[in-house]
This record gives C-alpha cells, sequence and structure tokens, in this order.
C-alpha cells in the first residue's frame, strides 16, 4: 500500500499535467507565485524575465514583482500558445499558462538566496577582487564563498533543468507534441521570447 | 469461477491480423464457416477498446471522463486522438 502510495505521489510530481486537473494547476501555480512574489519582498532581486533574475541594490516593491510576474508569464504563455495553436488547432490557453506557472516554481527558489541580499554579499566582492587584481595568482578568495558561490552554482542549473523538465512536459501534454522539429522550434521559441522582456521590464519601470 | 476471455486480435506466432473463421449458436449449435474480418473496433487493443466503451457512455464528455479516470483533460484528448489515428490506419490497410 505504501509502495502503491509512493507511486502514486511521485507520478503527481513527476507528470503533474496529466495527472492534475486545470483548476487544481492554476490554484498551484498561482498560490505559488504569490507566495514567492511576497518573499521577494525581502530579497533584493529582480526577475525580469523567467530565465533571468539580476541583484538589485535596493529592495524591490510589490508593483515591480507582481508586473515582472504577469508580464513574463504571459508573454511567454501567449507566444507558446500561439506555436500550440500551430501545431494543434484543440489546445488550450489554459493548459499552457498552466505549463508556464508550473515550470517557473523551480526558479522561483533562488529567491530564497536573495533574501537580505544574502547572495550579493558573497558574489559582489568576489566579482570586484577578481576584476581588481591583475594576476590571477594573487587570487585569494575565502574558502567559505567559494563553496556556497559553487552550490549556488549547481543547484541554478539544476532548477533550469527542472524548468526545461516541466515545460517541456506541460507543452507535450497539452499539444499532443511529436515532431522532433516542432520540438526545436519550442526550444528556440522559448529562448527568444524570454529575452524580450528583459529588455523591456528593465527600461518600462 | 467465470473468467472473461480476452478476444485475442494478433496471431500469438506470428504477430499477424487473425480472422474469425467459425461463429456457432450456443443454443442449437449450428456452425457457420467462413472467413470474416474483425469490426474495426475489435482490432483495437483491450486498454483502448475500454476507453472507446468509455467514451461512449459518458457520450462524448472528455470533461467527465478525464475526472473519472483521474487525469486531466487534455491527457483524454490525445489519447483519443491517438485512438482516432489508429482507426484510420487500420481503415486504410
Amino acid at each position: 500500500m505504501n509502495n502503491l502510495n509512493q507511486t502514486i505521489m511521485i507520478k503527481f510530481i513527476t507528470k503533474p499535467f496529466e495527472k492534475f486537473q486545470e483548476k487544481q494547476l492554476l490554484l498551484i501555480g498561482i498560490s505559488t507565485a504569490l507566495v514567492f512574489s511576497l518573499l521577494q519582498l525581502l530579497s533584493k532581486c529582480r526577475q525580469i524575465a523567467i530565465l533571468k533574475t539580476v541583484e538589485t541594490t535596493e529592495y524591490p516593491n510589490f508593483f515591480q514583482i507582481i508586473a515582472d510576474n504577469i508580464i513574463s508569464t504571459l508573454l511567454m504563455s501567449l507566444v507558446l500558445f500561439a506555436l500550440g495553436k500551430y501545431i494543434n488547432s484543440k489546445t488550450r490557453f489554459i493548459d499552457i499558462l498552466n505549463t508556464v506557472l508550473i515550470a517557473r516554481i523551480p526558479l522561483y527558489i533562488p529567491i530564497l538566496f536573495s533574501i537580505n541580499g544574502y547572495m550579493n554579499n558573497i558574489t559582489e566582492p568576489l566579482i570586484e577582487k577578481i576584476t581588481n587584481t591583475s594576476e590571477f595568482t594573487n587570487l585569494s578568495i575565502p574558502l567559505m564563498s567559494l563553496i556556497v558561490f559553487t552550490i549556488f552554482g549547481l543547484l541554478i542549473v539544476l532548477f533550469l533543468i527542472g524548468f526545461g523538465y516541466y515545460i517541456y512536459q506541460g507543452f507535450k501534454t497539452a499539444t499532443h507534441l511529436k515532431k522532433t522539429s516542432q520540438i526545436i522550434l519550442f526550444i528556440l521559441l522559448i529562448l527568444i521570447t524570454d529575452i524580450i522582456p528583459t529588455r523591456l521590464l528593465t527600461t518600462l519601470y | 469461477m467465470n473468467t472473461k476471455n480476452k478476444l485475442p486480435i494478433l496471431c500469438p506466432s506470428c504477430e499477424n491480423e487473425l480472422r474469425v473463421t467459425q461463429l456457432s449458436c450456443e443454443k442449437c449449435q449450428t456452425g457457420v464457416s467462413g472467413s470474416f474480418a474483425l469490426p474495426l473496433l475489435l482490432k483495437l487493443p483491450q486498454d483502448e477498446l475500454d476507453f472507446v466503451l468509455q467514451f461512449f457512455m459518458t457520450s462524448g464528455s472528455l470533461k467527465q471522463m478525464a475526472q473519472q479516470m483521474n487525469i486531466s483533460y487534455p491527457t483524454v484528448r490525445n489519447k483519443l486522438d491517438d485512438i482516432i489515428e489508429r482507426l484510420q490506419k487500420l481503415k486504410n490497410e
């Protein structure tokens, strides 16, 4: 019985788009986005695109956080919906929106590292030291900073893989994606679409 | 014990499609011999046949099916599309 529950649990985590109904996915996606938006008030960072988080010198305000989130999520959803409609005319917007909302969850986690500018306090002196030291051999970096920096880097890679996994799973379920050429187009479109808000949001407000 | 035998649709030896060669009346034992093709729907595997039956029983409501099967709406729709594709292939064979 325990094994069966475990298997069901694993399926809910690995294949959420097959197991959860659309209203449940929407609720999970929006509530997670709201929780992390509130946590972001304590951090010194802004998510200016789905794949781009920047460290800031000041705490962001709630309007900035919500606007960043809505613009990048809606933009990605609309572009992927257009591609979804092209691949399969039965594609629904709600399934694409849920895909983007759920896929973003792993990328919210790095916000926790920026609470009170924690990551900024480690990376800034490190970058300053690297840029100001003329000879690489004279570089003396505190071991603790290096360990934290490496772990953080590895975690970011892991979260990006998580994003890639969920966005692919969700899009595949929403559109019945099968052809390799469509998969390549899907990946390219995600990368291109994510550049737009980075340019837009940093100049708008 | 009452066991329900699964209708074989492929030859267990060479995996070629099976045909009906004999039918008989259980009451008077009259037998009919010949070579009859299986109806299109019976050529589907059992799980897909069950899916079609459920689709029929829910009056074609994919939303209701998704709730009954505890899976998402697009997953049900994708499965239906796969079955339609398979039936079209079988029809053209």
